[in-house]
This record gives structure tokens, sequence and C-alpha cells, in this order.
């Protein structure tokens, strides 16, 4: 029985958590280290390689994301730094949680990264109150509790504006 | 009193709310948590970040936020010591304009030496040279010296935490090292 990778046109099946399945090249799917290494231990002998964590929506957008930078050659790495920045420019919050759920999952490293780095930007700047509202993060502190939190912090909130 | 409620909620709004209220942002696995905190500094990350929630606060750091994709390393922030009475370190970041002022009165008295890899080299007095990270302010001391010193430099080779770190003084009038 032949493995269902011989070469690099071969391509994978992927299946979304909610069924949907989607043909990907293999140079592709080797932007993810999860995929790489179920290739390389030769796992993928199934036709379809089910991601059961990972939306259609989501999976869609990992591969779009994993195909610019699998085509892309290392000398365009500017034209890849603006597609990225563009990448996560209007996502909603709830579109970034389950990215980097997923980045995290297939181990995208630079898919990781960038979304981190999105969700760290949106917390700079702001006071921790409105950080709650964007994140819908329930505040567990309890007034003393935030009171201690404060004063353990003392010298940033007094040192930094 | 329903009636006003779902006025208030019209079914689609209380669809999304429900929709971001799955999506909980104290539950993501640590690793990603730490990989988010580890890309904010000092304001951001204990005024905001930290004051959040009790998960995000103890969310770890990691211990070498340097992430590949990010054009400036967040280590790259020019450091300003206003010594001896104000112990106000200002950090400056020149890409971003981005300016913090961190008050430090464990600093009192102490001359700034030498700084690397998030590490202060301070000396205070006539014998004592110790270590300090102005973020986790964690001090080390290092052992008093016998004998008065007078050393015009003094520097350390990487961050004390490490084996291979070394601290070295400079007596220039001698024009040798130690």
């Amino acid at each position: 029985m032949a493995s269902s990778i011989e070469n690099n046109n071969e391509k994978l099946t992927l299946k979304s958590s909610d069924g949907e399945e989607f043909l990907v090249e293999k140079h592709v799917a080797l932007q993810s280290t999860l995929l790489q290494n179920m290739l390389d231990s030769d796992c993928s002998s199934a036709d379809v390689i089910p991601l059961p964590k990972i939306d259609a929506r989501t999976l869609a957008l990992v591969l779009g994301y994993c195909k610019k930078h699998a085509d892309a050659s290392s000398s365009k790495q500017g034209e890849l730094n603006s597609f990225d920045s563009e990448f996560l420019k209007d996502m909603d919050m709830g579109a970034l949680f389950n990215l980097v759920l997923a980045a995290n999952f297939m181990e995208i490293k630079g898919l990781l990264d960038i979304a981190a780095q999105k969700i760290a930007d949106t917390i700079k700047d702001k006071p921790h109150q409105e950080v709650r509202e964007i994140f819908h993060v329930e505040n567990d502190y309890t007034p003393e509790e935030e009171a201690a939190v404060r004063e353990e912090n003392r010298w940033a909130f007094e040192g930094f504006p | 009193m329903d009636e006003k409620l779902l006025q208030q909620n019209p079914p689609e709004l209380e669809e999304a709310a429900m929709d971001e209220l799955i999506r909980d942002w104290t539950a993501l696995p640590t690793e990603i948590l730490s990989f988010i905190s580890s890309r904010l500094f000092l304001g951001d990350l204990i005024k905001r970040f930290r004051c959040v929630c009790k998960t995000w606060k103890l969310v770890p750091s990691l211990p070498v936020p340097c992430p590949t994709q990010c054009p400036i390393p967040q280590s790259q922030w020019l450091m300003l010591y206003r010594g001896l009475k104000k112990m106000e370190l200002n950090f400056f970041n020149p890409l971003y304009k981005d300016t913090y002022r961190m008050d430090i009165p464990e600093l009192s008295g102490a001359l700034l030496r030498c700084s690397k890899d998030g590490w202060l080299l301070m000396s205070r007095g006539k014998h004592s040279v110790f270590f300090f990270n102005p973020f986790t302010k964690a001090k080390i001391d290092l052992p008093d010296l016998p004998h008065h010193y007078n050393f015009d430099a003094i520097s350390f080779s990487c961050a004390p935490t490490s084996l291979e770190c070394m601290v070295f003084g400079i007596y220039a009038f001698f024009d040798h090292a130690r």
C-alpha cells in the first residue's frame, strides 16, 4: 500500500470541527509543525486528517496564512510583513480568540506570534476596567483583593503613566 | 420587566453576547496567555494585564520574551537612570516613542555601574555591589568586597541568573583589569 505522501505536489485533506473538508498542498501544510510531525511519523496515511478543535471559518483563515507564507520566497519578507499586519487588521476578538487557539494547536509559530502581538496591542494603554470589557472577563477580585494587588504593585502605579 | 429586558437585548445582540461569553479569555492555555503577557511591558503588564483578573495575574512571564517576528525585541529600550536622590529609571523606546518612568526606592543611594539583559549592576558605599532587576525587583547581592574598592568601572558578561555570569572591575589608574 503506497504512502499517501509521495511527492511535494501531493495534497492533504483537513477536516474542520464542523465537518468541512479542505484540500491543502503539502508544502502549505508543512507550515504547521503539528502536521509536519504527523507527516514525518507517517501518521498521515489516513485520507482525511481531522482537526476537531478548529472550525471551518478559522481553518480557512489559518490555511490562507499558511499558503501565503509557504508560497512567498524568503526575499519577500517585507511583503509578508505587510500581509501579516493586514491579515489581522479588522479581525474581531472572537475570530482572534479562535485563531490564537488554532495557531497554538497546529503549532504555527509565526501565526501565534502575530496573533499574540495583536491581542497584547489591544491591552496596551487601556485602563484595566476597559480591558475587562473588551475581553468579557469578569472581575473576580474582591475590592480588598484588588486594593492589595494595587498595593503590591504600588511602585508601578505610582511610577508609570 | 421581561418585556423591557427583551427590548434592551434584541436577539441578535444577545446571541453575539452569548457567543462572546463562550470565548473565555481566562480559560486559554497558560502558554498562550504567557505568550501574550510577554509582549506587554512595564505599565501595560503590571497595571493592566495583571489587574484584570486572578487568572491573568498568575500567568507566568516567559523567561526569554523574544518573539522572532516582532519588529523590535522588547529589550531594546533606552534606559536613563537619575540616581542618588531621585531613584528614577526612565525607559524610552525610540521606535514607539514610548516612555515609562519607574521609581525605585530600593535603589536609594546606589550608583548604576552597568546594565544588561534587564539587570542593573549597582554599587552602594565602599563594599557593596549587587544586581537588581527593576521588573521583578529581584536583588542578588555579591559578596562584600573585603577591601575598600575603587573601581573606575564595573561590568558583567551576561545575566546574573546564568552560570556563565562573570563580574569584573577595572582600575584604570593601574592600567590593568581584575
